[in-house]
């Protein structure tokens, strides 16, 4: 069993029941320096790319999960995978330099399409026999894959923006290849990076906040009346698919729900799909009292739910506050009920205004989480390239070393024949040791100047690396 | 020297300033880290309001019950008794109304002349001191009462016209304010008995039989009745809504200018809790 944790510097700790623990704790510099993000890649497709008849297709199920991930590891093009299966998309992030390991993935998801479609996949399946799909698949790979893994993990690239199940599914998703040791330093990495800034989108930006379906407004419109944790009384009038919607929206535990319908098998049936109690018509008024909450969506040429109907059960409530969304067309509920003191009237013209209100507003605040974004990818790429400056710096260190190193002997061997080194030994010796640090950037220098005008840049930059024309 | 009352309300001043613009914050853009910011400064702004009644009681520079005195108590009082609320309920959509109030309360000591006031023996005793405190608690408690009234009118108002309110748009849920209207009146209406039952004594044995004609007795009743009547209606006659909520906005209005009008109108011996000579 794997707990999470996230702790001051948001790195995720995983730590299973005996203490062990899974994945880096230390800070973001400990892991830049010991994972090369460029061999990070993604290979997938969402909503954006393919409709739900391919994305299901495509999906893996959770039980072969680590299955899958481990024999993606013990290929020879993979390092590493993590394996993100939503509704919304499905993306395979792994570690592999190679040319052939997109190939390898493409494979993979090749034939996962046969395997969907019952037919007998042969075993070098390859993307050509599925050319639509090699288009439709997405690749990202370095810097962008880690940028792409963290707008999905913010949410920024989900069908309803800002939906707050999509940040469970990228770590239960991490966790899953954790458990089942398919996640190396680099994914331990590029999750933790994705998952630390979906925790500051959540926390500097509002994108969760307001509904943005007509489910959710409705959901919005019952908190601001009765608290999210009051528990309420709900009526539905008529049986479908909108009221369906809107009630498992609004229903929580500990809610009650009375279902009424013209037809008493309909109630019935539908009470039975929402575990509520089947009224019919004729009980509507004696029930209405007792409601906090009334959703009608029925069709009818007339309204069912009169001023009259309203009053007489907003008196016997003493005026508690009762909230009616009339979702019909024709509408349901008499317009004028919402003059009544407690009664509070939506009709599916208003919801549809707050919600146009609602995403003006997570637009605004979706454009503020990718600037978070992008501050993150800029920083996390100056430490990258900090890096590999470092890397270089070392490496040109080693080299100047060696070929001292080279000359030293040489003049030991030049001492030991004469028993001394003179003036022009030793002019010798570091000539040729300039001569040798410097043969490479000189061959670079003249290669670069064979393109003329074009190296200008190069020859510039080689020329502030030297230090010259000051 | 430093003047230290000085010093701690405005510290105070300034904490409350910045934590209205935190609530506001709060209120207009939902960042979840403003309402902690929002938490933290108000906390503060408490901090250094009860240091400065606290200094101005041990230091002697305050006269307990003197108008503008009182005012900086009964603020303290209403800012104090809003920050245990939020631990219970969620009220920070209400912040940036109560922060100005509370300081407006902590100003008073500046915007009200100087008046010297004296006690007299009969008066300085425990029996006062009790007055006072039940007395400043339900006016505070009142006050907090008319607040909850206006946030229940304006949701009110929002949740009628099918809009998400701006800047109100994080006010608490209609029923948790009405549940919190209620439990206020039943609180003051305990409070402001008690006061009036301390005070009406206290008045008895210094004005004798002419008591019960004091423009501010009369004005204690008048509200003592009018807050009996709305726990009546709320607990008996199912008088809720908005109805309720403009009576009790009435009764905490009629109760904030009572206090602060009438030593300066009429000619009532109740100047804020002492006698001017």
């Amino acid at each position: 069993m794997l707990h999470t944790e996230i702790d001051v510097n948001t790195a995720l700790v995983l730590t299973s029941e005996d203490g062990a623990e899974h994945g880096e704790q230390s800070d973001a510099k400990t892991f830049a320096s010991s994972v090369n993000i460029d061999t990070l890649n993604m290979v997938g497709l969402s909503f954006r790319h393919a409709p739900i008849e391919i994305r299901e297709r495509l999906a893996f199920d959770a039980q072969s999960l680590p299955q899958v991930l481990t024999s993606l590891v013990n290929t020879p093009h993979i390092g590493e995978a993590v394996l993100v299966n939503t509704c919304n998309r499905v993306e395979l992030y792994v570690q592999g330099k190679s040319s052939e390991t997109l190939q390898f993935i493409e494979s993979i998801f090749a034939r996962q399409w046969h395997a969907a479609n019952e037919s007998s996949a042969p075993a070098n399946t390859s993307k050509d026999e599925l050319p639509w799909l090699a288009e439709a698949l997405v690749k990202r790979q370095g810097i962008d894959a880690l940028k792409h893994l963290m707008t999905v993990a913010s949410s920024l690239d989900s069908q309803i923006v800002g939906e707050p199940q999509v940040l469970g599914q990228v770590k239960d998703a991490y966790l899953s290849a954790c458990a089942a040791g398919s996640a190396g330093a680099l994914m331990h990495y590029a999750f933790q990076q994705a998952l630390k800034v979906a925790k500051r989108v959540r926390t500097n930006t509002a994108i969760a906040e307001h509904a943005v379906t007509l489910g959710f407004a409705a959901k919005e419109l019952a908190d601001r009346i009765f608290g999210p944790t009051k528990k309420l009384h709900a009526i539905v009038l008529g049986t479908g698919d909108m009221a369906e919607s809107c009630v498992k929206h609004l229903l929580k535990k500990g809610h009650t729900l009375s279902v009424v319908s013209r037809s008493k098998t309909r109630a019935e049936a539908f009470s039975k799909v929402l575990d509520a109690e089947a009224l019919s018509l004729e009980h509507l008024a004696a029930a209405l009292p007792k409601a906090d909450l009334v959703i009608a969506s029925t069709t009818t040429a007339k309204p069912i739910l009169t001023e009259a109907h309203l009053k007489a059960a907003m008196k016997k409530r003493r005026h508690s506050p009762t909230l009616y969304i009339d979702l019909g067309v024709p509408r349901n509920i008499e317009p004028l009920s919402q003059a009544i003191e407690g009664a509070y009237l939506y009709n599916v013209d208003d919801l549809h205004g707050i919600v146009r209100q609602n995403t003006k507003h997570r637009e605004h605040e979706a454009d503020i989480a990718r600037q978070i974004i992008d501050e993150e990818i800029v920083s996390l790429s100056s430490k990258i390239e900090e890096q590999r400056a470092t890397k270089l710096i070392v490496e040109l260190k080693m080299r100047a070393e060696h070929l001292v190193s080279q000359e030293l002997k040489k003049a030991k061997i030049l001492l030991a024949q004469h028993g001394e080194l003179n003036e022009i030994a030793l002019h010798h010796m570091l000539l040729s040791l300039s001569n040798k640090l410097l043969h490479q950037p000189i061959i670079q220098m003249k290669n670069l100047a064979q393109k003329g005008p074009a190296a200008s840049q190069e020859l510039e930059l080689a020329a502030q690396l030297f230090g010259l024309n000051k | 020297m430093i003047d230290w009352m000085t010093v701690l309300s405005l510290s105070a001043l300034i904490a409350y300033a910045a934590a209205t613009l935190a609530f506001v914050w709060f209120a207009s853009l939902a960042r979840p880290l403003s309402k902690f910011v929002a938490y933290g400064l108000l906390f503060a702004a408490v901090t250094f309001h009860v240091a400065t009644v606290a200094f101005g009681l041990i230091f002697g520079t305050s006269t307990l019950g003197a108008l503008p005195d009182t005012a900086l108590s009964i603020s303290l009082l209403f800012a104090l008794i809003f920050s245990g609320l939020c631990w219970r309920f969620n009220l920070a959509g209400l912040g940036f109304i109560l922060a100005p109030l509370a300081a407006l309360g902590l100003t008073s000591q500046w915007m009200s002349p100087a008046h010297e006031f004296h006690t007299t023996p009969l008066v300085d005793t425990v029996w006062l001191g009790m007055h006072i405190a039940v007395a400043v608690l339900g006016d505070a408690l009142l006050l907090l009462l008319g607040l909850m009234a206006f946030a229940f009118l304006l949701q009110d108002r929002f949740l009628r016209q099918k809009k998400m309110g701006g800047l109100f748009a994080k006010l608490p849920p209609l029923t948790e304010l009405d549940r919190l209207a209620l439990l206020l009146l039943i609180t003051t209406f305990v409070f402001s008995t008690a006061g009036m039952l301390t005070g009406s004594v206290l008045a008895y044995q210094y004005w004798g039989q002419e008591w019960y004609t004091d423009p501010r007795q009369i004005l204690s009743i008048s509200l003592w009745f009018g807050i009996s009547l709305l726990l009546y209606g709320r607990l008996l006659a199912g008088f809720r809504g908005r109805r309720a909520a403009w009576c009790t906005l009435a009764v905490a209005c009629v109760s904030l200018c009572g206090l602060t009008l009438l030593p300066t109108i009429s000619s009532t011996k109740h100047q804020g809790g002492y006698v001017a000579h």
